[in-house]
């Protein structure tokens, strides 16, 4: 018998019991659901974290300070320690030959007045080469120049969701805005950046509701008064470091803490963090993740390929006289065989399927509904796919095979 | 075209040996029309099925055409139910959720023969077996009688040349059984040899040959001289001529 006619003999088997087969291939549809939208969700968060990743570059290191408190701070003050400093970003750039930048960031929450509103933003005073180190992009106008940055002058580059709101239509490059009590003219608009997903623990916050300013400016013209001793303790909050090419970044990493530390009087005052390991460790996260995610989805495939044998053992009792019959008209234990194990296949493909839509739809779902990022992997689609069939196949051989070695003479007579 | 020499059919039941067919010698010349009688359990239906390579003895020979059934294996054992010889059962066994051309098409699957001549041929058979308006109903909105006629087409579909029946009227009333045994006696002129078990000694009649088993031996090979006739419609006698002049 040509399989052709196998496969059609088999659908209308399937089709005289419509419900018990929807029914079996339910096993198969959550199995693979859960596995194309599991997956889906990993593979998600693994190109999320490699577009973050390619937003830091793979070269940079990333150094913030860590606030201290209470006696910690004392201790640290005793010890005189003094926290994240501009003379740190000088003596890393010089000390250290592998730095291609040191570029410093000082973040505060000044008042930002625009004509009369008072926008929530952060101002963030950057160092010479903020715009290499950080692979943003200015989107009109310009960024500062050295003169301006040596210079502490009052210029701003507004984030493109700053611009947007307090400008509007009105273009904003050109307009004064005012810091505190200091007005800076406003030089460039940067190019929407996107909120932070965080997938790479690295804290990222809105970009584009920055204002920046040269770090000199910050330091110099806008201190707070009065201040406390844990305000003055860091003068910067991080410094955004790109390693050269050739240099492993590791090594550079232990270099820059070892240093940093002695120069900070073995006070804990900095971490440091290196994107690319952080994805690293995230992948090593990933993998584990769907490590588990593959076990759950093995059990439910598991389940629901007992389910198919369970039905096909009840179909072989079901059609002993049909399956005696057949033998007596030329069907071989072969034909039997195969005529079974296609109708566990065709559950198991057809479940794989509808499996397949249905984890497509949960992934876009998940993302509509959630704002995660999903991907879809065509890999885990096949592999989806190819383990549904052959797991109709696995667990429709017992019941095929015995349906094949059925006596013929007693399952003609079976009532 | 069949001899069997101390054919056995043994079956253990515990410590107990059940004797089916024993040391059976048997010779059925072609186009024979052959009954076998006798009482449950003499072991006549175990013979049909030997006889039809369902069943594998356990001891002697038997030979079909020439072919020694006993030395095939499974494979050859289908083959040559499918291509040699056709079946048909007291209660019909047609596949219920099969309408009749499917169920007459099924040897021919397993023959592999194209499905535009398979259709072609089943509708040819059940029309032979004047089913010709019936093609496209299922078993259950039939009559015992046209179950079973069309039960013969689908034996006849692949043109065998032994065609086996077991009880093939125990299910109908004697009118419908006289139809039944009008249409093996048409065959049976036609040439085909027809070996048939039956408790039907009023059927039985309609054979050229009765062989009456007990305790499964010959007790008796009897031939009939002056076999029964039964009726057949004109247009089905003509049909299956035609059928057999198409099948060569």
């Amino acid at each position: 018998m040509r399989l052709v006619e196998q496969v059609q003999t088999g659908l209308t088997g399937l089709l005289d019991h419509p419900f018990r087969t929807f029914l079996t291939m339910l096993g198969i549809i959550f199995g693979v659901g859960a596995v194309i939208a599991m997956v889906s969700i990993g593979a998600g968060a693994e190109r999320e974290a490699l577009e973050e990743l390619k937003k830091f570059g793979d070269s940079s290191i990333r150094i913030s300070s860590v606030e201290i408190q209470g006696e910690r701070l004392a201790e640290a003050l005793k010890k005189q320690a003094r926290g994240l400093r501009m003379t740190d970003v000088a003596f890393l750039a010089s000390a250290c030959p592998f730095i291609e930048l040191a570029v410093p960031e000082k973040i505060d929450e000044y008042g930002f007045y625009v004509a009369n509103t008072k926008p929530l933003v952060k101002i963030v005073g950057v160092g010479d080469g903020f715009l290499a180190a950080s692979r943003f992009e200015v989107e009109r106008g310009r960024f500062f120049t050295d003169e301006e940055q040596a210079n502490a002058a009052m210029v701003a580059v507004l984030g493109a969701g700053v611009a947007s709101e307090v400008f509007g239509l009105v273009e904003p490059v050109g307009q004064v805005v005012q810091i505190e009590r200091v007005r800076f003219k406003v030089v460039g608009v940067m190019k929407p950046q996107g909120a932070g997903s965080g997938k790479l623990a690295i804290k990222r916050r809105d970009h584009d509701r920055d204002v920046y300013i040269p770090v000199k400016s910050s330091l110099q013209r806008l201190e707070r008064w009065p201040v406390e001793d844990k305000d003055l303790y860091h003068e910067i909050n991080s410094i955004w470091v790109e390693v050269k090419s050739g240099y492993d970044l590791l090594a550079a990493r232990d270099r820059i803490a070892a240093m940093l530390k002695r120069r900070h009087s073995e006070v804990d005052d900095f971490e440091i963090q290196v994107p690319l390991e952080i994805l690293q460790q995230s992948q090593k996260t990933q993998n584990l993740f769907n490590l588990v995610m593959a076990l759950i989805a093995g059990i439910s495939l598991l389940v629901g390929g007992i389910g198919i044998m369970n039905i096909m053992l009840a179909s072989v009792n079901e059609r002993t006289r049909e399956i005696g019959v057949r033998r007596a008209l030329g069907a071989s234990k072969r034909d039997i065989v195969v005529q079974f194990l296609v109708e566990a296949s065709l559950i198991s493909i057809l479940g794989g399927l509808i499996g397949i839509f249905a984890g497509v739809a949960i992934s876009w779902l998940i993302a509509l509904y959630t704002g995660w990022t999903t991907a879809i992997p065509l890999s885990s689609v096949l592999i989806a796919f190819f383990v549904s069939i052959s797991v109709g196949i696995i667990f429709g051989s017992f019941p095929a095979a015995k349906a094949s070695t059925l006596d013929p003479v007693k399952a003609l007579r079976y009532e | 075209m069949i001899k069997t020499e101390q054919l056995q059919r043994h079956f253990k039941a515990g410590d107990v040996c059940v004797k089916a067919v024993d040391s059976l010698d048997i010779n059925i010349g072609k186009g024979e029309f052959v009954a076998v009688m006798g009482p449950s359990g003499s072991g006549k239906s175990t013979l049909l099925y030997v006889l039809g390579a369902m069943d594998r003895p356990t001891g002697g020979q038997i030979s079909i055409n020439g072919r020694r059934l006993d030395q095939m294996d499974d494979q050859q054992c289908s083959d040559f139910r499918n291509r040699e010889l056709g079946f048909v059962f007291q209660s019909f066994h047609l596949l219920p959720r099969m309408n009749l051309v499917r169920n007459v098409e099924l040897p021919m699957l397993y023959a592999q023969i194209p499905a535009e001549r398979r259709r072609a041929r089943a509708e040819m058979m059940l029309r032979a077996v004047g089913l010709g308006e019936r093609f496209v109903h299922f078993p259950a909105e039939l009559s015992g009688g046209q179950c079973q006629r069309a039960a013969i087409a689908r034996a006849l579909v692949n043109s065998p040349a032994l065609l086996l029946a077991d009880e093939p009227t125990g299910n109908l009333d004697s009118r419908t059984g006289l139809e039944i045994i009008g249409i093996f006696q048409a065959l049976n002129r036609q040439g085909m040899t027809i070996i048939m078990v039956t408790h039907d000694e009023n059927m039985a009649r309609h054979a050229g040959r009765i062989i009456r088993m007990r305790d499964g031996q010959i007790e008796k090979n009897e031939t009939v001289s002056r076999p029964l006739l039964s009726a057949l419609p004109e247009e089905i006698e003509k049909s299956l001529q035609e059928v057999f002049h198409a099948a060569g």
